[in-house]
């Protein structure tokens, strides 16, 4: 089989799956194979596919890699890669520098002056940008920036790189959680369904959104419709970490217990892989306070596959709920503290410890 | 600035206007690019606008007409002939606001296109329903947004814009109607593109019921063919209950829609159903299609068929079905009515009680779609569960093309799972079997979770005759772990590269002793490359080394790779990623099998062991198509300049045993 027909190949099957695991092995195969042959048009086209396909099956990491390397190529033979081509992807790389506590402040504010320079440069306008810049800030727990990036957005003009309709739309149920502004995400999450908004995250990530509000606002009834719903979605998908903690939180407060333990047991083996250390960090929240709703309702111990590593699991499979209650506290506190360090803030092992005990 | 919120769609737009200004024409700018819409706004109280008029008091918002209808064909209406399913469905409402009042009566459609000594045709839609008196006319044919069907489930035109779609084929329409409410005389309404319209009363009297004419623009001419406005009217209104005539000023002819759809006739035979289903499905699809299964849905008020698609589709594909509200078409693009595993049908449906959007391209999520969606996946797994006995060669045949969606079905419900398990296609080392297939085979068989890995060690496993099975596409991890619960005697088992390879035959005891001082060799110079050396025994024999990295060290490997080239900002992101983490260690097996690998055993040359480490090692990353980092494309050059430097010194030594 010759090389470019192997590429071929692998691109046609990778392009016939929907984003997961699979894909993403099948691009990085076939970019390769690109490399091993110098082929740079190639290479750079690949890694395109494999930026998408890493994103949205929660292979962070293999973007950030894909994309420095593309954003390189684009630097050095600006005619033949126009940095265009990237501006969608800048997006992808901006937002998810949060997420790694050993990406420092100043590289992250780096990273965002240069996206946000290219667009100028490009004329494009700073919508994008914008709604980028609100979601980081909210990882890092900066509120003020928060709110002056949601002012800047909200009166920028839409143009062919800001996010889908559905998705900006879901962004700002984000926004108002992540200020506790109840109420405000409610009502914009509201809008979002009435407006039958759908893509390929949407609603199912809008749904899970809502679900913390909700609980808050005691609208516990609405909460559990929700959560049968956006699960429902969400399910079967690759790279939802964060959704399925924030549903596996919502079902530790709403004390359901054979929920809860429905989901850890579906969910956990692959939490605790994923890249994105914000998202495996709520997670081991979420499942710490699964763990304490067990231990309340009685529970000693419950089947859990979990990385042999961890060392919890009996020889039956089966896991004591106060033993992962502790191995969560201690893995979710110390990663807080590494974000806490980085954002030069305290508010993230304040809310960790708040799921932690459930109030 | 101020939103203004469209209720015809949700079209946002911005509105300059300046509060402290009077009597300013505010332009509204759709927030897509449409064509900016004037409205003139009064400040109460004021009594004169721009144009110096006196009009005081309680006023509406005017708007331009032409920019409007703009907007439909741009952004509601996907092409200009829906604007003749707009006019029947106002038909099909007034006949069944007739009905309402006389049960007895039955209301018919006719469609009479006349020609003009212009070229210019001119089509007519008449019908024999409730029709409208004047003060009607006013209502809802020239205010915007107002319907007279918002009352409830029976009517399908709610949003009150079905007549503007008229003015995207045609730049005046004139409507006759006399109301069978009242005794109140025959109306005229005589409708303009530029916005304005004249209502007279008709001196003569004609039977209740409506007749709207449109003459066609010069564009617009291929729309108003008899034959075109035949097909068109036969695509959305197949269903409807009442008959639609289609003819030349007044002919008689048989209703174009007097078949009745297969799925609601009656057939002695299963067989025969299904037969005229995929003959249905021939005609009105343009496709031949595998399979055709009824559907019933009692929460959607659904009923229809599913077509099974004969050949495969894209699993990340969205299925889009032809779907009739209330029996008249909707879309030939509906989503979401299906669950996401049933990815291999195109269904045909009407539905009575679902609520489609304002674009109706879907439907609104609310429990009762969700219910509908449950029943009609209900049908479809039925229909699989019982497609084994009930027909063994279609069965195959579906399986060949759709197994994917079988294993999606399959992952998500336990009794599919149980039923379908055995069926299952696997890609392994030998090719693709069942897992029937695999356990006649033996009681026991492994599978590696990940692609990337099972593409490094397949042709190693083919050659050491070992089947292992690739479960690295959606669906397959999952599946196999649970065969046990089925099969208990079967066992399936994962494995990865680490082990498989390190499950390798060792090397004999001989070979080893021999090979100690080329193994410590290849660690020292391998040392740097975060690679350690191993000797096994393995097949095929023309093959070396076996490398052997993990998800891991790939990652480790491809962030050298991007860090050889990327700027120093990004460059430092990614060496930030990788700092809290210890490089993997990578393996490397050197095959005692080889004739290269034999000839180095005992050779005690440090110098020539290094090199020849270094150059095999870069082979089995070629062999494995790893890209190869600058270092260990120096590697190359050094490992062949170090052997040839080796070979040329021992010749230019004096041979100690001639002399």
């Amino acid at each position: 089989m010759s090389m470019p027909f192997e590429i071929e190949t692998l691109v046609r099957e990778a392009d016939a799956l929907p984003h997961c695991e699979a894909q993403v092995a099948l691009y990085e195969r076939a970019v390769a194979l690109a490399d091993s042959v110098n082929d740079l048009q190639a290479g750079y086209e690949l890694r395109l596919k494999l930026m998408m396909s890493a994103v949205f099956a929660g292979r962070t990491e293999l973007m950030f890699v894909a994309f420095s390397w593309c954003s390189a190529q684009s630097d050095r033979r600006p005619e033949q890669f126009p940095i265009r081509n990237l501006l969608w992807q800048f997006k992808w790389f901006v937002d998810n520098l949060g997420d790694f506590p050993q990406i420092s402040l100043t590289q992250i504010n780096a990273a965002f002056d240069d996206m946000r320079r290219r667009y100028v440069q490009h004329g494009a306008s700073l919508h994008a940008v914008w709604n980028i810049r609100r979601q980081l800030s909210l990882i890092l727990r900066d509120f003020e920036e928060s709110d002056r990036c949601h002012e800047e957005f909200k009166n920028s003009r839409r143009d062919e790189f800001s996010n889908c309709i559905a998705c900006v739309s879901s962004g700002e149920i984000e926004y108002f959680a992540g200020r506790r502004r109840w109420e405000l995400a409610v009502e914009s999450f509201d809008r979002h369904i009435s407006d039958g908004k759908r893509c390929l995250t949407q609603p199912a990530v809008a749904y899970s959104r809502v679900l913390l509000p909700l609980a808050k606002l005691e609208r516990w009834d609405e909460a559990r419709e929700y959560q049968r719903k956006g699960y429902r979605l969400a399910r079967n998908q690759s790279g939802f970490t964060l959704v399925f903690a924030r549903h596996l939180y919502f079902a530790a407060l709403d004390n359901n217990v054979a929920a809860a333990k429905r989901m850890a047991a579906l969910h956990t083996e692959a939490a605790l892989r994923a890249t994105s250390v914000y998202d495996r960090m709520q997670y081991v929240t979420a499942l710490g306070a699964c763990a304490l709703c067990i231990r309340r309702s009685g529970g000693g111990k419950i089947t859990l596959p979990l990385p042999a590593e961890m060392q919890l699991a009996d020889a039956k499979g089966k896991v004591d709920v106060a033993a992962l209650l502790e191995w969560c506290r201690a893995d979710a506190v110390a990663t807080a503290e590494l974000f806490d360090k980085r954002n030069g803030n305290s508010h993230i092992s304040r809310e960790v410890k708040e799921w932690l005990s459930m109030t | 600035m101020v939103k203004l919120r469209c209720v015809i769609r949700k079209v946002f737009w911005n509105v300059d206007c300046c509060p402290r200004l009077a009597c300013r024409p505010i332009h509204l700018k759709a927030a897509l690019g449409a064509p900016t819409i004037i409205v003139h706004r009064l400040r109460p109280g004021c009594g004169k606008c721009l144009s110096g008029k006196c009009m005081s008091g309680k006023h509406r918002f005017q708007v331009n007409l032409r920019g409007i209808v703009d907007l439909l064909a741009k952004h509601l209406y996907s092409r200009p002939e829906l604007f003749l399913r707009e006019l029947l469905q106002n038909s099909v409402d007034a006949i069944t606001a007739r009905k309402r009042l006389d049960d007895r009566y039955e209301g018919s459609i006719r469609l009479e296109i006349a020609p003009a000594d212009d070229g210019l045709p001119t089509l007519t839609i008449v019908d024999d329903g409730i029709g409208m008196d004047e003060a009607e006319l006013h209502r809802f044919l020239a205010t915007i947004g107002e319907s007279s069907k918002r009352d409830g489930g029976a009517f399908l035109g709610q949003f009150g814009i079905g007549m503007l779609a008229g003015f995207m084929v045609s730049d005046e329409i004139i409507a006759v109607s006399k109301s069978a409410r009242s005794d109140s005389p025959a109306v005229q309404w005589h409708g303009k593109e530029n916005g304005t319209y004249d209502v007279r009363t008709l001196a003569a009297d004609i039977e209740p019921g409506t007749r709207v004419s449109l003459q066609s623009r010069a564009d617009c001419t291929e729309l108003f063919e008899p034959t075109r406005i035949a097909e068109l009217a036969l695509h959305f209104g197949r269903l409807l209950p009442y008959p639609i005539y289609v003819n030349e000023l007044g002919g008689a002819g048989s209703p174009i829609n007097s078949e009745t759809v297969p799925w609601r006739a009656s057939f002695k035979t299963e067989r025969a159903q299904t037969a005229a289903l995929l003959e249905y499905g021939r005609r009105a699809l343009r496709e031949d299609f595998l399979d055709a299964v009824p559907l019933k849905s009692t929460a959607g008020g659904v009923d229809g068929v599913a077509y099974v698609s004969a050949h495969s589709v894209n699993l990340a594909a969205q299925r889009k079905h032809q779907v009739y509200l209330k029996n008249m078409l909707l879309s030939d693009e509906a989503e979401g009515l299906l669950p996401e595993w049933a990815f291999f049908v195109k269904a045909v449906v009407n539905v009575e009680r679902l609520r489609p959007t304002a674009s109706r391209e879907g439907f609104y999520v609310d429990e009762r779609l969700e219910a509908t969606r449950t029943e009609l996946g209900e049908c479809l797994k039925q229909y699989l569960m019982h497609l084994p006995q009930r027909d063994p060669q279609r069965f195959e045949r579906f399986l060949a093309v759709h197994h994917l969606a079988l294993k999606s079905l399959a992952a998500e419900d336990d009794d599919c799972f149980r039923i379908f398990i055995d069926w299952l296609p696997f890609e392994t080392t030998y090719g693709r079997k069942t897992i029937r297939e695999l356990r006649a085979d033996g009681a026991e068989v492994r599978y590696v979770a990940e692609l990337g890995q099972f593409l490094q060690i397949a042709k190693v496993a083919q050659a050491q005759g070992l089947l292992v099975v690739n479960a690295g596409y959606v669906y397959d991890a999952a599946l196999l772990g649970r065969v046990s619960e089925v099969f208990p005697d079967f066992q399936v088992l994962p494995v990865d590269v680490a082990q498989f390879s390190a499950d390798l035959a060792e090397p004999t005891a001989e070979q080893q002793r021999l090979g100690r001082q080329f193994l410590d060799a290849a660690m020292v110079s391998l040392r740097p490359y975060d690679c350690i050396a191993e000797l096994k025994r393995f097949q095929p024999p023309e093959l070396p080394a076996l490398f052997a990295p993990d998800q891991e060290a790939r990652f480790f490997r491809s962030v050298e790779q991007a860090q050889e080239t990327a700027d120093p900002l990004y460059g430092g992101i990614l060496a930030a990623l990788t700092s809290h983490r210890s490089a993997p260690r990578s393996i490397v097996y050197f095959n005692v099998e080889n004739s290269t690998v034999r000839r180095l055993l005992g050779v005690g040359d440090e110098r020539v062991l290094a090199r020849s480490a270094e150059i095999l090692y870069v082979q089995s990353l070629l062999l494995a198509q790893q890209p190869l980092t600058s270092r260990e494309l120096s590697l190359l050059t050094r490992g062949l300049g170090g052997l040839i430097d080796a070979a040329v010194e021992r010749k230019e030594q004096p041979d100690v045993d001639a002399v």
